[in-house]
């Protein structure tokens, strides 16, 4: 039992991030908010995206970080829902089941379409999808269920074709979810993890990370039907799975990037503390403070 | 509600309840951390924000009104809060529009009931009752700036910071022409040059200690868990919603009484397990009286004016 009443907190996450040393090799000149001017020397650049021109200025439409490609100037956002590349591992929640596709929420502007025709269904690789398949989809996938996917293409409106089409893709079990802002996300090659610890990650680019007792394996059974039984998670790897959250929650609250490493180093790091204090205010800043200094300096050694 | 979660999801969730490790780590009887501060809002006589977990967030201000009534129906003194809850519909969309006003009118009955005897729990509030036929009358607004889980809880906690933080002022009653009354604020006597008006008017107030508690307690799988958040609250069977009040007849020889029961939601429960919950409510109810006190007495030393508005 534990009841804890406190004031408003003394440091917020933004302090904390400007007290810490990652943002000293930041540009400052090269931020901008929307209405403010790109370059002084307007006749020698290109507007690109996020720009447009005033009184012959180039003048940023966004807020973002200005980036050069030869004389082409554009303005990339930092913080802004998940746009989504061809390749990227997403988590996402199916809303709808409609003729031939699936309709998933994948935190995008439009909700992502996963076709019929790009699931693995039991009974052979490159089988036809006939009615029949068409009839039975609510039986593969319903409402609610969240599914790992990669995203094949994007549509010139940006909405997102999904397709499961590898045995490491598909319906996800038993697990965590955990919601952060996609831009924390680090691009990697690997986004799905057994960690040692007895459980495993998967980083979806979308900025929903599942934490789960094993990594997705679809094993058809003979007669080619998905049976899965129901197993209760052990107590330990319970506990893990947990503290894996809680630390995520953490790099999210006090804006830390989230991949494979900074995952593993705040769990090393959260041992000699309880799980359920990872989420008060004066641990959570402390530790955020000591994981983002050591993320630092582990990034610095690689230079 | 505005969740939803595969069914495997929900199966690892009720697992974990049972086994007493929530997914954030909390065991069942555990609350988030709640964070408190009083005098936000300078247009009210008393006001509170409580956010618990960092994320469910309310809002209570408390505005007096001076009420006259008629004594002669008015046989029994009538307890003079009255409750409004309101649900911004930033707080959540399933709160647009019309959608959160059912769900406020449900709580603030709640609260209603919970409160109707606090005429003899708080020590002081009769105090309000100046005269025959008049009265201080207590708004209570509440309003919901964000939603995750266990509102009641929150706003009953918001409300007592609220009645701690009401300052009502003192007043004189003259007796006057015809059998009525004249009320005039009480204001203390300096003397010199000062003029009457600029004198600070004498204020007093509520005793909060014996304030009822409003806590849900939810049933998931066959544990009891206090202040679920929205991905629990997807999985409960059935939820009651119970009023604590504490009495402090001797010191240190507190005494807890049930002061409303009501059940949220569907779900049925056996007698077995509803004394079950409310056993549990009882034991939380001392943890957060004592976690509330302490924080109230912090609250004291505060300067008004650090708004969270500003």
């Amino acid at each position: 039992m534990s009841y804890e009443i406190t004031g408003p907190p003394l440091v917020s996450p933004w302090m904390m991030l400007s007290m810490s040393e990652a943002r000293n090799d930041v540009d400052e000149s090269k931020i901008v908010i929307p209405g403010q001017s790109v370059c002084d020397a307007p006749q020698q650049f290109m507007r690109g995206h996020g720009t447009y021109i005033r009184d012959g200025e180039i003048v940023s439409s966004l807020s973002g970080v200005v980036q050069q490609l030869n004389r082409l100037l554009m303005v990339k956002t930092i913080k802004q829902r998940y746009a989504g590349e061809v390749g990227d591992v997403v988590v996402a929640r199916v809303v709808e089941v409609q003729a031939k596709r699936w309709k998933c929420d994948v935190s995008s502007r439009l909700h992502a379409n996963l076709p019929l025709g790009s699931v693995l269904l039991p009974g052979g690789d490159f089988r036809r999808k006939d009615v029949e398949d068409e009839e039975k989809m609510s039986e593969f996938l319903k409402n609610g269920e969240l599914i790992c996917a990669e995203v094949q293409q994007v549509q010139h409106d940006g909405t997102l074709m999904l397709h499961t089409r590898n045995n490491k893709y598909g319906k996800l079990r038993q697990g965590i979810t955990i919601k952060v802002p996609p831009h924390l996300i680090k691009k990697s090659k690997k986004h799905f993890h057994t960690l040692p610890y007895g459980m495993a990650v998967i980083i979806g680019c979308n900025g929903n990370v599942w934490v789960t007792p094993s990594l997705p394996e679809t094993t058809l059974e003979e007669d080619g039907s998905h049976i899965h039984e129901f197993q209760v998670v052990p107590q330990d790897i319970r506990l893990t799975m947990v503290r894996v959250a809680s630390c995520i929650r953490l790099l999210r609250d006090y804006s830390i990037s989230i991949f494979i490493n900074s995952i593993t180093t705040a769990y090393e790091m959260s041992q000699p503390y309880d799980i359920k204090e990872l989420s008060e205010q004066e641990t959570s800043s402390r530790l955020a403070y000591l994981i983002a200094a050591r993320l630092l300096q582990e990034l610095q050694q690689q230079k | 509600m505005e969740i939803n979660l595969s069914d495997d999801e929900k199966l690892f969730l009720i697992a974990g309840v049972e086994a007493d490790i929530r997914n954030d780590g909390r065991s069942c009887q555990d609350f988030r951390t709640i964070v408190l501060e009083r005098g936000v809002l300078s247009g009210t006589n008393g006001s509170c924000r409580v956010q618990l977990g960092q994320t469910t967030d309310i809002l209570t201000g408390i505005k007096l009104e001076l009420e006259s009534y008629d004594s002669a129906t008015e046989k029994e003194a009538k307890q003079p809060m009255q409750f409004h809850v309101d649900f911004s519909a930033n707080a959540s969309s399933q709160f647009a529009g019309k959608g959160g006003d059912q769900y406020g009118e449900e709580i603030s009955a709640a609260f209603q009931v919970a409160y109707s005897r606090s005429l003899d729990i708080m020590s002081n509030l009769s105090k309000t009752h100046l005269a025959e036929g008049y009265r201080w009358k207590i708004n209570v607004d509440v309003s919901v700036l964000q939603w995750a889980g266990s509102i009641p809880d929150a706003i009953s906690l918001a409300v007592i910071g609220a009645l701690s933080d009401l300052e009502i002022p003192e007043v004189e009653v003259a007796p006057d022409d015809g059998g009525k009354v004249s009320i005039v604020l009480k204001r203390p006597r300096i003397g010199g040059n000062v003029r009457d008006e600029e004198v600070p008017v004498q204020m007093w107030r509520l005793d909060v200690q014996s304030c009822p508690l409003l806590l849900t307690i939810s049933k998931i799988g066959t544990a009891n868990l206090v202040d679920c958040s929205p991905e629990e609250e997807c999985c409960i069977r059935s939820q009651l919603l119970i009023g604590i009040a504490k009495s402090v007849s001797t010191p240190g020889n507190d005494t807890y009484q049930t002061t409303c029961i009501k059940q949220l939601g569907g779900g049925l429960l056996e007698m077995e397990s509803i004394e079950n919950m409310i056993e549990m409510a009882q034991k939380t109810s001392i943890g957060l009286y004592e976690a509330l006190a302490k924080r109230l007495k912090a609250e004291e030393k505060r300067k008004p004016g650090h708004s969270f508005l500003l």
